[in-house]
């Protein structure tokens, strides 16, 4: 069996193709969204999901988020007493959906399609990989988050024949596609996007807006203070989208500061992400050579397209309104499970073929003839040029640069600059060759990019015949097999907490969140209540437990409706 | 012409194969390849593909501008890797005259835009020129997404054909803004994108030049293009050296009617003063590299068997193929005219060359009426679809 996964940065979903349709599969706690956040709790045992985010303000460093911002570097997080790399924090967030997978549909789940954005560079697809690997997956296919979102767009398109862009804005990444359908064949054209662009990005200008209305620059260095300013603003975007106002007060130590924004100023204040936009979907239609009066339709991906400025943004660039019916936050993890389908061969899916592109331009490095006769190094020969469809193999020649030449260097690099030094290095081969004229014939270099976005160069020496090949394995964050094998070990060594008390777990993780941001009675009344549950809890008797659990989280409906209210308490 | 037809073979479809045809083909084909498991026999598929629908795509062209001669060129040159355009409303040569459907920009919109852009270059300090972008950039992005990239071709036209003042610094300051350090966008933008290597290319080798010989000829630029006066006349064998080699960066600095009136003006003087001024000017190591030309004259000083020796180093340096392949030809024309003309025939090169003067004028769609300037921007269109675009080349000096 193998499952789709919407890895994200804030939102984790899993999904399979079940009798001939994609189905979403519920959490342990009955939610399709699974934060993806991972917590480490006091006595050694993981948290993942809903009671990880609540924590996040509770014990902000024993928790971590947004990790998938890091995937594919070097940079880790501590939790507790450990340094956690992101490809295993993304890895327990894999290995928590494996497990409602084989809930859900009662076998065991060893295969996955892992949705990236289309955007992400090679060090990052690497990464994803071994995060599957460390949560005993086999990774079938690495697919393109909006190209996911096409085929389940795609599946339901009565349309045959059609064009149209996909409009992903995730909470960390934004990525647009533009597709073709024809004759059951959906063709990717073009992708491009922006890594580093999400909704996340949108809440952190409202969280900014503490510090201008007089919280002092010196608390960002206070992680539970930045944790509970960070969820106040995220609160205060959502309602932005549903009222049109928001307003919320934040306090740190003495001071306390009122931040009131409405959907204009919230606007105006986001201009420069909004910029931001424009160039991908510019340089997306350009590569496709589809003009936007071409398209078909829009379709919007990614929770952060709620946002009503990104809907009218959308709607002013396009001269259309965007396509709706599919929820934006569950459309990338549906078309993961399409994917499935399609892998396993389901009859459903006889008609549909997909091909999909590579985003980024690869090459290597060359000398240049200038016009007045000298020579320069640097600069970029591309080899295969981006938005390519995949799979692809490409062979360029290179002569040595001088007669006497005894060796070539192939230099491999990522990127669309003319010059090397501002492209991404991902590899390199030295190759010997034979000095002197007679043997200038110089080196065929064949790049090869598969479908799932690796790459392995080949260097065949024209006047001998000898060849050497490399798979890329770039990057700072590489993780040779044996240190995967290793750290498998680890991570499997950790202990989860149970999936049936989960529910619980996370109740309590809320009531602690609550109790910290509350104040004199209502605080000390939700002390008595946290402490009683807890000893329900203790009993480990479930029916009790469940009972309990139903008034507990009754009482906190109460609070938390109220607290909206009540001001923020100062510490 | 059979010769050409490898990809319909391929396909498994007969020579008046259209479009439809292909694509059907191609998608029954596909369905009997896994990708991942046979690439090879998909990549061979996706070039035939990719080559089909480029040779349909000419023949439409070629349908269209009667000339029967270009189809079997177009399908040797647009390769395999060329990028095909999707262009069913115009393969079949009919019913294409219709205006602009909403969600368009105007054209005039952005054409204005860039013209104002010109006008207000003119009149102020060059420094003021990247925030006058960043300006009318903002004002693109209240506009359709197709704004910034019609804008950014007008922007290119102004500069390429030397109707904006202060060129150097509206090219630098729109180099950053529209990304034309990207080999993509460059490949992306056709004819206009291959202009732009060229400068920076140029570019590249003038920066290489000594820094003092640079800041000198800066300095006779801009006194020239002030005002060309008989105390330059001297200069002009450098200006043609020059000329020679950074022709399009060149054209940055100094238009072609300084260049054309500087040349006349030297031209006139007797035999003897040229010879005098030829003297004058700097020696050949000037417009080579500084570190290149520093070298050269520290071994020139030593002995005779050096100065033998460097020439030859320098014949290696000048004479060594470097990259072969590495730099493509097929740049793939860009099309992103609304409307093309129906049954008017093609332009001639020459007259190609005449529109596009006619275009540049400022006052060009001042009283015309939408339609008049929509059918010119296509004939002008059109110009470019068959390779008549063109910056400013200086041959003719």
């Amino acid at each position: 069996m193998i499952v789709g996964i919407d890895l994200g940065t804030t939102n984790s979903l899993v999904a399979a193709w079940v009798d001939g349709a994609p189905r979403l599969i519920p959490n342990a706690l009955g939610g399709m969204l699974t934060p993806s956040c991972v917590g480490i709790d006091e006595d050694g045992s993981v948290l993942v999901g809903e009671a990880a985010r609540e924590r996040l303000q509770t014990h902000p460093l024993r928790t971590a988020s947004l990790f998938k911002r890091y995937m594919g570097s070097a940079r880790s997080v501590r939790l507790g007493d450990r340094e956690y790399r992101p490809e295993e924090l993304s890895a327990l967030v894999l290995r928590s959906l494996k497990a409602d997978a084989e809930a859900y549909l009662g076998r065991p789940v060893t295969e996955a399609i892992i949705t990236v954005p289309a955007y992400f560079s090679d060090a990052q697809r690497k990464a994803t990989r071994v995060a599957g690997e460390l949560a005993g997956l086999k990774v079938e296919r690495l697919l393109n988050e909006p190209t996911a979102a096409a085929l389940a767009y795609g599946l339901h398109e009565a349309n045959s024949e059609t064009q149209f862009l996909v409009f992903d804005l995730g909470g960390g990444t934004f990525d647009v596609s533009i597709l073709e359908m024809f004759e059951g064949v959906m063709e990717v054209r073009a992708s491009a996007g922006d890594n580093m662009l999400g909704g996340e990005d949108f809440a952190t200008l409202i969280a900014d807006l503490a510090f201008a209305n007089g919280i002092p620059d010196d608390a960002r260095g206070d992680a539970h203070f930045m944790q509970r300013l960070v969820a106040r603003a995220e609160m205060a975007k959502r309602e932005l989208s549903n009222s049109g106002a928001a307003s919320f007060d934040i306090g740190y130590k003495e001071t306390t500061a009122r931040v009131a924004i409405d959907n204009d100023t919230f606007e105006k204040l986001a201009q420069p992400l909004l910029n931001r936009l424009w160039r991908p979907i510019e340089r997306a239609l350009r590569d496709a050579r589809i003009r936007a009066a071409d398209l078909d339709n829009v379709v919007l991906a990614g929770g952060a397209t709620r946002m009503p400025m990104i809907r009218a943004l959308a709607t002013r660039m396009f001269g259309r309104f965007p396509a709706v019916g599919h929820n934006p936050d569950e459309v990338v993890a549906l078309g993961a499970a399409v994917q499935a389908g399609l892998k396993m061969k389901d009859k459903a899916l006889d008609e549909m073929v997909m091909t999909d592109v590579c985003p980024y331009t690869l090459g290597t490095e060359v000398v240049r003839h200038l016009d007045n006769g000298s020579q320069a190094a640097g600069f970029y020969a591309p080899v295969i040029q981006r938005n390519t469809v995949v799979p692809v193999s490409r062979v360029e020649r290179f002569l040595p640069v001088t007669a006497q030449q005894k060796q070539i260097r192939i230099g491999v690099y990522q990127g669309e600059s003319r010059m090397v030094r501002d492209n991404v290095p991902l590899g390199e081969i030295t190759i010997p060759i034979l000095p002197g004229p007679g043997h200038a014939d110089g080196v065929d270099v064949r790049f090869t990019y598969d479908v799932n976005g690796l790459l392995e160069v080949e260097v065949t020496v024209v006047a001998t015949g000898d060849v050497k090949r490399i798979v890329i394995e770039s990057g700072e964050a590489h993780m040779p097999p044996d240190e995967i094998a290793r750290r498998l070990e680890v991570l499997s060594a950790l202990k989860i907490h149970p999936r049936d008390t989960l529910e619980y777990r996370t109740l309590l993780a809320r009531a602690e969140r609550l109790y910290e941001q509350l104040l004199g009675d209502v605080r000390d009344q939700l002390g008595q209540f946290i402490l009683r549950f807890e000893q329900v809890l203790a009993t480990q008797d479930l029916r009790l437990i469940a009972r309990d659990a139903a008034s507990f989280r009754e009482a906190l409906q109460t609070i938390e409706r109220d607290y909206r209210f009540a001001p923020e308490p100062t510490t | 012409m059979t010769a050409t037809l490898w990809h319909l073979d391929v396909l498994g479809l007969p020579a008046h194969a259209d479009e439809v045809a292909i694509r059907r083909a191609y998608a029954t084909a596909l369905r009997r390849i896994d990708p991942e498991v046979e690439p090879a026999a998909f990549e061979n598929l996706r070039r035939a593909y990719e080559a089909a629908r480029a040779w349909c795509e000419a023949t439409a062209v070629a349908a269209v501008e009667k000339e029967p001669s270009q189809p079997a060129e177009v399908a040797v040159a647009s390769d395999d890797d060329t990028m095909v355009e999707d262009d069913t409303a115009q393969s079949s040569g009919e019913n294409i005259a219709s205006p602009d459907v909403a969600p368009t920009v105007s054209i005039d919109y952005t054409i204005h835009l860039a013209w104002r852009f010109a006008a207000d270059v003119g009149a102020r300090r060059a420094d003021a020129i990247p925030s006058m972008l960043d300006g009318i950039l903002a004002e693109l992005r209240t506009q359709y997404i197709d704004a910034p990239g019609q804008f950014e071709e007008h922007l290119i036209d102004l500069v390429g054909h030397q109707r904006v003042a202060h060129r150097a610094e509206v090219f630098a300051a729109a180099e950053t803004r529209f990304h034309w350090s990207e080999v993509g966008h460059l490949s992306a933008l056709g004819q206009r994108g291959q202009w732009i290597e060229l400068v920076l290319a140029q570019r590249e080798a003038w920066l290489a030049l000594a820094p003092d010989r640079r800041r000198s000829w800066t300095e006779l630029f801009v006194q020239a293009e002030a005002r060309l006066d008989t105390s330059l006349l001297a200069r002009w064998p450098e200006i043609a050296r020059l000329n020679e080699r950074f022709p399009a960066w060149l054209g940055l600095h100094l238009s072609d009617e300084t260049l054309q009136a500087w040349k006349a003006a030297f031209d006139a003087q007797p035999s003897s003063a040229r010879e005098v001024y030829m003297n004058l000017a700097p020696p050949e190591s000037a417009y080579l590299p500084a570190h290149i030309a520093a070298t050269r004259q520290a071994r020139r000083q030593r002995s005779a068997t050096w100065v033998l020796a460097s020439f030859f180093l320098a014949m290696f340096v000048g004479v060594a193929q470097f990259v072969v392949t590495g730099i493509r030809e097929g740049f793939p024309v860009s099309l992103t005219s609304p409307v093309v003309g129906n049954g008017t025939p093609a332009d001639t090169p020459r007259q190609c060359v005449e529109l596009y003067a006619e275009l540049d004028k400022p006052d060009a769609f001042d009283g015309r009426p939408l339609e008049e300037v929509a059918l010119l921007k296509a004939r002008a269109h059109r110009c470019e679809r068959a390779g008549h675009w063109h910056p400013p080349t200086r041959e003719t000096l």
